[in-house]
């Protein structure tokens, strides 16, 4: 175990200069891989497939999805189809399995890692230089294709259309968001440990703004309206949501998926179906999107059963905008932490503070995590991006291996804590020097002061409409 | 959702007959231009791709090869589903494998299950016309048989001396295309709205912190 974790965590010799924790860590991967890989020009008798081979070569991890049958549907690199002999190669290495009654998960070796989902009529796979989370990173996929088509529609398109239907006639537009749910595992936290994040507020400043927003749904009295969610920086800021009626974190994630892949909610808002498989597989909501002001970061969603809804749903969004308008205290403190959010800062934990550089906070039940404020040496993007590979293995290693309750490795330059309750998973990055009693007094310290700074940090009470 | 510019076309071309017909030269004649002289039995499935023009379309053909019936059969239904095409070859010096196409076309329609299995492109090749003066199957009984079948195309042709190999592959690409085009409709019924049943979805939905 502890050679397995000994390198979870290795931080850089120099910290560069301090910057935004971004999402850029994925396109710096992809500018690099498209530096080296200019466009190939293919010369006529060369064979094609092995040019589109040799592409692949270049990427930290490539995801493909086929048809049952082994008809390409989309690749993370984009253009399946100079990639068609490989797909139908996937397609014959899961059926061949299949074919004997078992079922193909995983080819590994010292390298590289394939990892195989099938959900008929569906294949995926995530072939990768990591390891961890390769499982996920597919299922969260499929649920971003299902989001698209329905499950119901899925399951009969083929047998409707036959077996050599070619779904990407029914996905077309879509791979800007499937590119987005797989390039999330590179920089999001929330992605990473299936969970969402809160955009710290005062709860009293939350709460008055999820009062408003149930106040003008309710004074619209839409029939069909169910949730609505404002959000900013894949952060939840307030959500709503029809009495009896709860919004799966997965299916949340999902429309932060939606929200931070349409570039084109700044200019108009975006009328929509999507289907939210946990909530319901087999039909779609209409998800109304809007900027809240001009420039904002933050949207509000708006989800009807409805697809007549789009103006009463306008009318909803435009009446919560006049009230928050109108009300300088609300609109202040949203604006306030939606253009400065304020982390947790781990000087709230008193004395020892300066040892504790970065943690992680998951709640198991709400499925909603906290991150401290980003502090040196955890400042620039290189270090970032070790954090979030860091947080990516731990989960991988507290789901695949079964009763940990507490990781405590010593590296060179820094020291991983982790501790694990029914309730509540803490991942810590501490100074080297600490010790793993003082780790244990630090971790213990810090959830005293989660519980006290609850309502900034957490949704703890979602209105109902 | 928009169908957004028209993809280029993949065709699965499933090339089926008795073991030593041809199927495996004619296939790397096509895609190769190439022809080995030795007999390579094939093993499992095996399939080459090639990009073709039909018209002002560009098009992948991925032909898939088997080796006789006894091998393939492990890969199962999977090898011939989801083809757009089935290539029934036959050795026009072996009448025994002229007779066996019907059940080989019956073994297509059973495993690959298509959706209208009446008007379900085959195309019938005889190979190895370059060896005329041992011809077993004249070509006019062969053409007798395609009209019985719902009139199947049918090419006579030599994978050695790559006579109509090229033609006959085209034809195979524009009859699959033909088809596809015919399935314009593409959007699935729009699902009917979702009925709110109180009760559907009443886990607790725990808050906050709780350490
Ligand atoms: N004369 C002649 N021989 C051929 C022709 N096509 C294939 N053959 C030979 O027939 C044998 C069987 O060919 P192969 O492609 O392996 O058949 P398969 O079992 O159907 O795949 C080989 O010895 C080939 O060289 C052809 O057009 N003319
Ligand atoms: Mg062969």
């Amino acid at each position: 175990m502890s050679s397995g974790i000994a390198t979870l965590l290795s931080i850089p010799a120099s910290t560069s200069a301090p910057g935004e924790a971004s999402h850029s860590d994925l396109q710096a991967l992809k500018d690099q891989a498209n530096m080296s890989m200019p466009q190939i020009e293919l010369p006529e008798e060369e064979p094609i497939e092995e040019s589109a081979l040799d592409r692949l070569s270049h990427y930290p991890y490539q995801v493909f999805v086929l048809s049952e049958y082994g008809r390409p549907i989309y690749v993370s690199c984009g253009q399946e189809d100079q990639l068609c002999a490989f797909f139908a190669l996937i397609g014959v290495f899961v059926n061949r399995v299949r074919h004997n009654g078992d079922m193909l998960n995983s080819i590994s070796s010292k390298d590289l890692h394939a990892h195989f989902l099938f959900r008929k009529p569906l294949i995926l796979c995530i072939v990768s230089k990591r390891r961890d989370q390769l499982r996920s990173q597919l299922e969260v996929l499929f649920n971003q294709i299902l989001s698209t088509i329905s499950r119901k529609q899925l399951e009969t398109i083929y047998e409707k259309r036959g077996d050599n239907y070619d779904l990407r006639r029914l996905l077309g537009g879509t791979n800007k968001y499937m590119d987005g749910s797989l390039s999330s595992w590179h920089y999001d936290l929330a992605q990473i440990s299936s969970a969402i994040r809160v955009l710290p507020m005062e709860a009293a400043d939350r709460n008055a703004l999820s009062t408003t927003l149930v106040n003008s749904i309710t004074s619209a009295n839409v029939e069909g309206m169910l949730f609505a969610v404002v959000l900013a920086h894949r952060q939840i800021v307030c959500l709503s949501r029809l009495k009896k009626h709860l919004l799966d974190h997965k299916d949340l994630s999902l429309i932060i998926n939606l929200v931070s892949n349409t570039s084109t909610i700044a200019d108009a808002a975006i009328w929509t179906p999507i289907c939210l498989p946990f909530f319901n597989d087999s039909g779609f909501l209409h998800a109304y999107i809007s900027s809240l002001w001009e420039n904002s970061p933050a949207h509000l969603v708006l989800l009807s059963v409805d697809r007549n809804t789009l103006k009463d749903l306008h009318l909803i969004k435009e009446d919560f905008c006049a009230k928050i308008q109108s009300s300088p205290k609300i609109l202040n403190s949203f604006e306030a932490a939606v253009t400065s959010p304020q982390s947790f800062s781990p000087s709230n934990i008193g004395t020892g503070s300066e040892m504790l550089w970065h943690f992680l906070y998951r709640n198991i039940s709400s499925r909603q995590i906290c991150l401290s404020a980003s502090r040196p040496p955890f400042i620039g993007q290189e270090e970032r991006v070790l954090l979030t590979r860091s947080a990516s293995r731990v989960y991988d290693i507290l789901r695949s291996v079964d009763g940990i309750r507490q990781i405590f490795v010593r590296n060179k330059k820094e020291v991983l804590y982790v501790k694990a309750e029914d309730r509540y998973e803490l991942q810590c990055v501490l100074s080297p020097f600490c010790s793993p009693t003082m780790a244990s007094i630090l971790g213990d310290r810090l959830l005293k002061a989660l519980k006290t700074y609850e309502g900034r940090y957490f949704i703890t009470h979602v209105p109902s409409f | 959702m928009s169908s957004g510019p028209r993809k280029k076309a993949l065709l699965k071309v499933i090339i089926l007959g008795d073991s030593g017909v041809g199927k495996t030269s004619l296939m790397n004649q096509y895609v190769n231009k190439r022809f080995s002289n030795q007999y390579k039995a094939t093993i499992g499935a095996d399939f080459l791709t090639k990009d073709v023009m039909i018209d002002d379309r560009l098009v992948t053909m991925q032909i898939w090869d088997t080796a006789g019936q006894e091998r393939f059969q492990s890969l199962g239904v999977a090898f011939y589903r989801g083809a757009d095409c089935c290539v029934l070859a036959y050795d026009v010096t072996n009448s025994t494998s002229f007779k066996n196409l019907d059940s080989w076309r019956d073994e297509f329609l059973i495993q690959a299950n298509p959706r209208d299995p009446d008007h379900f492109p085959f195309v019938l090749l005889g190979n190895k016309m370059d060896l005329e003066q041992n011809r077993a199957v004249s070509s006019k009984r062969a053409q007798t048989w395609c009209q019985s079948k719902n009139n199947i195309p049918y090419f006579e042709v030599s994978a050695k001396e790559a006579l109509n190999v090229e033609s006959a592959f085209q034809a195979i690409a524009r009859d699959a295309l033909a088809r596809e085009s015919q399935d314009s409709q593409d959007f699935p019924d729009f699902p009917d709205q979702i009925r709110l049943d109180p009760n559907q979805n009443n886990r607790q939905q725990g808050g906050g912190c709780n350490c």
